[in-house]
């Protein structure tokens, strides 16, 4: 449940590391897993000349930009359709572009089930482990 | 659906029940025999609901669940147990997920009795609540039961903030559980 200042965890290699939810694109108050937020870079990895030439290409957000992003994880418990529950221990986001693509090359981390339902394909492709 | 318990006896059946022949004796393929019926439930003083739902536990019963969960059972799941639990995903497809945790709370709530499982997965904790009775969930593994004297509590919410090394450990019961399976594979 990522609503209007909810920060998350950036799990892909985008560059950024939290971002804060300035707008759930669904129209609701608040966003679950599998829904598109707009969100602000709160802190993102420093992208200093003095790194590798691959590790710095990878890094394409700085602090404050405003960009798309997909819901992964949330605290919040969410029910699937067979009764179950599952609940995470964090909030967990991976950047989207304008054309629902995911912006970095890798997700590093658990996602949820939801999204595959919710088809993000990529993203679930990407990840190294659903739940 | 409530059936006639004495029905009109032939020659036949009046001859056999009197002897063993009876106890062996297997109708033809034509007569349909019906599966064994449950108890006649017997409603007393109002407690027609609570036998109702007796009734969907036992039906939805299929694998001893109701007895690993029970409170009389001595060597019943109790909370800090490792379970692994194998759910299908889809009813069509014979698809399944495992997961496997720690039981941090078990609510029992006749046929809503739930738990949930507690497991750190790529560092992320991630906490799954199953229904017992769910026609989903086709098999539980109890991997290690835990003695009494490890978790005082019915509920383990403290796991969230203060784990200790409680989780460790799932790491290689899991791994033994999957040499075991792949045991049996190859022997099959």
């Amino acid at each position: 449940m990522i609503g209007l200042k909810g920060t998350l965890n950036v799990i892909d290699n985008s560059g950024a590391v939290i971002v804060e939810c300035i707008r759930v694109l669904s129209g609701g108050r608040f966003a679950r897993t599998g829904d598109e937020i707009v969100c602000v870079v709160k802190k993102a990895r420093p992208i200093s000349s003095s790194l590798a030439g691959t590790q710095a290409a990878t890094i394409k957000v700085k602090k404050g930009d405003v960009r798309r992003a997909l819901i992964v994880r949330t605290r919040k418990e969410m029910s699937r359709p067979d009764g179950r529950y599952i609940r995470f221990d964090d909030n967990a986001c991976v950047l989207l572009n304008n054309k629902k693509e995911p912006l970095g090359t890798r997700v590093l981390g658990v996602v949820a089930a939801e999204l595959r339902q919710k088809k993000w394909m990529k993203v679930v492709s990407l990840a190294p482990r659903v739940v | 659906m409530i059936l006639l318990q004495r029905c009109v006896q032939s020659p036949i059946m009046r001859r056999l029940s009197s002897t063993a022949q009876a106890k062996n004796y297997t109708p033809p393929a034509s007569v349909i025999v019906p599966s064994p019926q449950y108890p006649t439930p017997v409603a007393k003083k109002h407690n027609l609901v609570q036998i109702l739902s007796e009734e969907q536990m036992r039906r939805r019963d299929t694998d001893g669940r109701m007895h690993l969960f029970s409170r009389k059972n001595p060597h019943c799941v109790v909370p800090g147990s490792v379970l692994l639990v194998e759910n299908s995903t889809s009813l069509s497809k014979n698809t399944t997920t495992t997961f496997m945790g720690i039981v941090i709370a078990i609510s029992r709530k006749g046929i809503d009795t739930s738990f949930t499982l507690r497991n750190i997965v790529m560092k992320v904790g991630v906490e799954q609540r199953f229904f017992l009775y769910s026609p989903m969930l086709k098999t539980i593994k109890v991997l290690q039961r835990s003695s009494e004297n490890k978790f005082r509590r019915a509920k383990l919410y403290y796991l969230r903030d203060q784990p200790g090394k409680v989780f460790q450990p799932l790491q290689g019961l899991w791994k033994q559980e999957q040499a075991e399976v792949a045991g049996g594979n190859a022997r099959k």
